[in-house]
């Protein structure tokens, strides 16, 4: 490098390259479209599952008045695990003639001459 | 370059790190960039983009960030040309370059004058005036010798001295007068 080549190098400096745009801020470099897309599904999930925790509310356990105890006591239909909770907690006795009602017709009789639990069965 | 941006060099740059690079060296890198590109919008394009996936640290910089940031650059845009569907020349009138004097001829001279180089020595002299790199940091970063490093400079040099030098001679009289 000589003097010449000196001079051409600072002839060419004074030449300045045009400046490109500024880049872009810390925060729209930091909402970038997969950052936005994570918090769309999160927001979506979450909007989901609150949307089905206030319209999937327990229904209201129906009230059974007498009339339908007597009706159920005959042992017509079959009843509801809600309603078997609920004649629970109102009716012990119906509760248990509904259960021993259910059970004669669901179990196996014991007291069939012909059943096999009757030979088993102890005298 | 320099010490300071060899401080800058590390695994992951810092934003401030990234953001002083791109001060130093974005000029330079849009020129590279236009070797490369039709115009003056893709060449920045590509260099934002090399700049941007630096600063969401998407990548990892190796010892020398200048030298890795050229090669960058260079990759992004010639994939951009690849997808292009635009194979226009750099517009005649629109400006890469401006010079103190606003001697507007002569930067119009210098842009197609380092359009008309070779690829390796166009590199070479855009590193060297523009963004400051000494010849040995030059031969580094695009993994030749240094002799052949200064051959490619001085070339190119030749070259743009022997069209250059009438704008050379007019600055020259006019400092005189």
């Amino acid at each position: 490098m000589n003097e010449n080549d000196r001079q051409f190098e600072d002839f060419l400096r004074e030449f300045k390259p045009r400046r490109p745009r500024a880049l872009p801020d810390d925060l729209a470099i930091g909402l970038r479209p997969r950052r936005l897309a994570a918090a769309a599904v999160l927001v979506v999930s979450l909007g989901s599952m609150a949307w089905f925790a206030f319209n999937n509310k327990r229904p209201a356990t129906p009230q059974l008045s007498p009339d339908q105890l007597t009706h159920r006591q005959s042992g017509q239909p079959r009843l509801t695990l809600i309603q078997w909770t609920h004649l629970a907690e109102q009716d012990p006795k119906a509760l248990e003639a509904n259960l021993n009602e259910a059970s004669r017709k669901s179990l196996p009789g014991f007291n069939n001459p012909n059943s096999s639990l009757h030979l088993l069965a102890k005298p | 370059m320099g010490e300071q941006d060899n401080a800058l060099s590390g695994a992951r740059l810092s934003a401030n790190s990234v953001r002083a690079l791109y001060e130093r060296h974005g000029p330079a890198l849009v020129a590279y960039a236009c070797s490369f590109l039709p115009d003056l919008a893709a060449a920045e394009d590509a260099v934002h983009t090399v700049f941007l996936r630096l600063l969401r640290s998407e990548i990892e910089t190796p010892q020398s960030p200048v030298s890795y940031i050229y090669r960058a650059v260079r990759n992004t845009a010639l994939n951009a040309r690849r997808s292009s569907i635009r194979e226009s020349p750099l517009a005649e009138n629109e400006t890469l370059f401006a010079h103190e004097s606003a001697n507007r001829e002569a930067a119009l001279a210098l842009q197609k004058l380092l359009s008309e180089l070779p690829e390796e020595q166009r590199e070479a002299v855009v590193m060297r005036i523009w963004s400051g790199m000494t010849l040995e940091e030059i031969a580094v970063s695009t993994e030749v010798s240094l002799n052949t490093v200064a051959s490619r400079y001085r070339y190119a040099l030749e070259k743009l001295r022997g069209r250059m030098s009438p704008f050379q001679t007019d600055r020259e009289k006019k400092g005189e007068q």
